[in-house]
């Protein structure tokens, strides 16, 4: 696999390209939890992972982030192999978890310090991007409090605002609604859409439909490891009716 | 439902160790060896002061049962505060810490089973404590004493009465204990304070009992030790030393149906108290842990100024380590104190030295203690990556190189073993037990080996790490690379430090010229080649090793 850059600059509208990705688990039997798994993720695309519990959602997401090592396939971010390039890849992307690992022993205002470090965002730009994201999540003066402390909330609002500190073009999230209230919940889907009205692109694995069909642009729906469909824009727009046919279809279905 | 919970316990117990969890041979083949020399000399010395304090006389009179049931009464006092020690940090762990609180809390179990099981799982652990403790003194003063069938047949049954007693006062002081624990949890700095102080204390205390041991047996002068005031002292101890002082004289036989009235009282008094108290206590504390609410705090938000990632990463591995007060008390505590504990050790062993083979090899035995004592204090390495706990994983997603990872641990680690190594030279050269040269040599080459250590530790861990699950993803159990670094950086220390300590001492006995240049050449160069060995075994295969670490399925 080469290092060099796949496509030239990105600008082609891929921003995320994933080709037969599979993932086996070795102690879990050798199975592949993951199985030739493909979709692109364009610039100013929403894009939503959907599928059961167990059916591979995590996995693909934690794949696409390095997170775990892939078995077979290939994923490019910004043109650049997770693989092989693995730093220059990270660089476009942060990742929110859906357990929202954090470092806990660190206040809020040390986790955003240190991830604008590590992803290196210059000191003048802090400040008043903090300021942005803290008037749409409202962490308020907890931000001085050491995380271990956090509620579930506060923590999802904490990981969030680290992951967009340095205005990634890919923004990736891992359950993002789970357990949130139902007011903190049309906060983050509004923020997703205006995020990505701003050319960059949003992945999240979700099995609330009814959020996917209000945001997302593009629907990939995973079923037992496998890609079962693929819903562009016009088969969500249908006020998600499609998208819930599609889901209580699940299974692998021919290509039209 | 009691006997389930029960059962429940000792499968949980039987797990930790067992098949559920990867195996540390290792740490329990060295848990064993060390408690077995740990009794081994404790009944040396105590055979041996036992029977010089037999012969100290009171107003010219020898009593040798009164001498042994005062000796008794002493050190039953120690273990009785050692295993009431034990019993809080039990029940507080049961009350406050254990997981399955909420778990259990929803089952259809009374609040007072679950923890009368929990207690009486505590009660079992300290029978276990007092057997290993008690039998091996009553064996020990046996030597001194007449040993009866009472004797005997007491001393076992003390090991069963012992928890009892030990557990009331435990529960009574539990609450208060975990109060001031609390108030504590967040005052970081003042913990680590009040941690290295307490571990100073220690450490000083424990250079009077090594005199102690060393005039024991080099010079049987201690019996001066017990002169009029110090006797009159033991004496009213041992009056006063309620209840250990009954079983004392219960096993020493003396008014054995009135101090067995007396035990048996306390005993069921304070086995009902203690089980009263905490049964009510678990009730409460289930409540209190509930409605806890935290207090949020102003805060201005500036932001610090640009760090390189490696800066980040060193200042993310400080607050780990700052806001846990066990890693504290491991990182900042034992290593500021290092070098207190080689000054104590250095006062003896160069006395000893100079009467055992007559030759002046201070500056060798200091690098023998500084690397001895440096492979102890750096085992705190050995969980550098698994200190991270789940939240590793989200640095695997971040645009890191794995170099810059482990170099942060690496460098945080070394920080503090480098500034303990040129403290400890600071202080002996300071005290005129080395000279400059001296003192630069032994921090040159404790270094060296520090370092050597450090990144072998951090590469052992990063090969296996042990994650823990838990919320704050604090490492509670010692995993098997701490172990086995324990096991390496000693071996590691005795033998480049007994290395040039024997080459000195014995190039010196041949007459050879520069005897000490050629001993710390020697040491330098075994540290030389230690340090790249591990520096190379650190970063081998950096960025495949951590591309392959995939959350427990390697």
């Amino acid at each position: 696999m080469t290092s060099e850059k796949r496509i030239a600059d990105g600008s082609a509208g891929e921003l995320l390209e994933i080709r037969d990705l599979s993932k086996k688990y070795v102690k879990r039997g050798a199975v592949y939890a993951i199985k030739n798994i493909s979709f692109k993720a364009e610039r100013g695309e929403v894009v939503g992972l959907l599928g059961a519990n167990g059916a591979g959602k995590t996995t693909t997401l934690k794949c696409i982030t390095g997170m775990i090592p892939i078995t077979e396939g290939e994923v490019f971010v910004g043109g650049y192999s997770i693989k092989s390039d693995p730093v220059k890849a990270k660089s476009h992307f942060s990742f929110v978890t859906d357990n929202h690992s954090v470092f806990v022993k660190m206040t809020g205002k040390q986790y955003l310090d240190f991830m604008c470090d590590v992803y290196r965002v210059p000191y003048a730009e802090r400040k008043p991007r903090y300021e942005r994201l803290e008037e749409r999540f409202r962490l308020g003066a907890a931000v001085g409090d050491v995380i271990s402390g956090y509620s579930h909330g506060m923590r999802q609002k904490i990981c969030m605002m680290g992951s967009l500190m340095h205005e990634p073009e890919l923004w990736i999230l891992d359950e993002p609604m789970l357990g949130l209230d139902p007011a903190t919940q049309s906060k983050v889907t509004d923020f997703i859409r205006d995020y990505a009205k701003k050319g960059n692109t949003v992945l999240f694995s979700t099995h609330n439909l009814y959020i996917a069909a209000e945001v997302c642009s593009k629907a990939v729906i995973v079923s037992g490891g496998r890609i079962s469909r693929i819903l562009e824009q016009r088969d969500i727009d249908l006020g998600g009716r499609r998208l819930i046919e599609y889901w209580y279809n699940l299974g692998p279905v021919s290509e039209e | 439902m009691y006997g389930v919970l029960l059962k429940k316990q000792f499968r949980e117990k039987l797990l930790l160790t067992g098949k559920g969890r990867r195996r540390d041979i290792a740490g329990a083949i060295l848990s064993l060896v060390l408690t077995a020399a740990l009794i081994a000399v404790s009944v040396t010395v105590l055979i041996r002061l036992a029977e010089i304090y037999v012969t100290v006389r009171i107003d010219g009179v020898s009593d040798v049962d009164a001498r042994i049931t005062e000796l008794m009464t002493l050190i039953y006092a120690a273990i009785f505060v050692l295993g009431v020690a034990g019993g809080v940090k039990d029940i507080n762990y049961e009350l406050f810490e254990r997981e399955d609180r909420a778990i259990l809390q929803t089952l259809p179990v009374k609040a007072t089973t679950v923890f009368y099981s929990k207690l009486t799982f505590i009660y079992i652990k300290q029978i276990f404590l007092f057997t290993v403790t008690l039998l091996p003194v009553n064996a020990a003063l046996m030597t001194a004493a007449e040993p009866t069938v009472l004797y005997v047949s007491t001393s076992i049954a003390a090991c069963a009465v012992f928890p009892a007693l030990t557990l009331m006062i435990s529960s009574v002081i539990c609450l208060p204990v975990f109060a001031v624990k609390r108030a504590l949890k967040s005052k970081y700095l003042i913990t680590l304070i009040v941690a290295t102080a307490v571990t100073a204390a220690l450490f000083f205390c424990y250079k009077y009992v090594l005199d102690f041991i060393r005039e024991l047996f080099t010079t049987g002068e201690i019996r001066f030790f017990f002169n009029e005031k110090v006797m009159n002292d033991i004496m009213t101890f041992k009056k006063y030393a309620y209840p250990v002082n009954c079983l004392a004289e219960l096993v020493m036989n003396v008014d054995p149906a009135l101090n067995a009235a007396i035990i048996a009282l306390t005993a069921v008094i304070a086995g009902a108290t203690g089980f009263g108290i905490v049964a009510v206590l678990y009730n409460r504390t289930a409540l209190l842990r509930a409605t806890q609410t935290k207090r949020v705090r102003r805060s201005s938000m500036r932001f610090s100024p640009a760090r390189s990632v490696v800066a980040g990463l060193i200042k993310k591995e400080f607050f780990l380590v700052y806001r846990t007060p066990s890693y504290a008390f491991q990182y900042f505590s034992v290593a500021i104190t290092m070098p207190l504990m080689i000054y104590f050790c250095m006062n003896i062993g160069t006395d000893l030295l100079k009467q055992l083979v007559m030759i002046d090899a201070s500056a060798e035995l200091a690098l023998f203690l500084v690397l001895t004592f440096g492979a102890l204090t750096n085992t705190f390495a050995a969980t550098n990556v698994s200190r991270d706990g789940s939240s590793f994983y989200i640095l695997k997603a971040m645009p890191v190189r794995p170099r810059a990872i482990i170099t942060a641990k690496v460098l945080f680690s070394s920080f503090v073993a480098l500034l303990s190594v040129l403290v400890s030279a600071a202080v002996l050269f300071a005290t005129g037990f080395l000279d400059l040269g001296e003192a630069a040599k032994v921090f040159v080459i404790g270094s060296m080996m520090g370092f050597s250590q450090i990144a072998f530790a951090t590469r052992k861990d990063l090969n296996r790490p042990e994650f823990n699950s838990d919320d704050d993803s604090e490492v509670r159990e010692s995993t098997g690379t701490v172990s086995l670094i324990i096991i390496i950086g000693f071996l590691a220390g005795v033998l480049t430090g007994g290395l040039t300590l024997f080459l000195s001492v014995w190039l010196e006995g041949k007459g050879i010229a520069f005897s000490s240049l050629y001993a710390d050449l020697t040491g330098f160069a075994v540290a030389a080649v230690l340090m790249t060995l591990s520096t190379i075994y650190l970063f081998r295969g950096l960025d495949s090793r951590l591309y392959q670490m995939s959350e427990g399925d390697e």
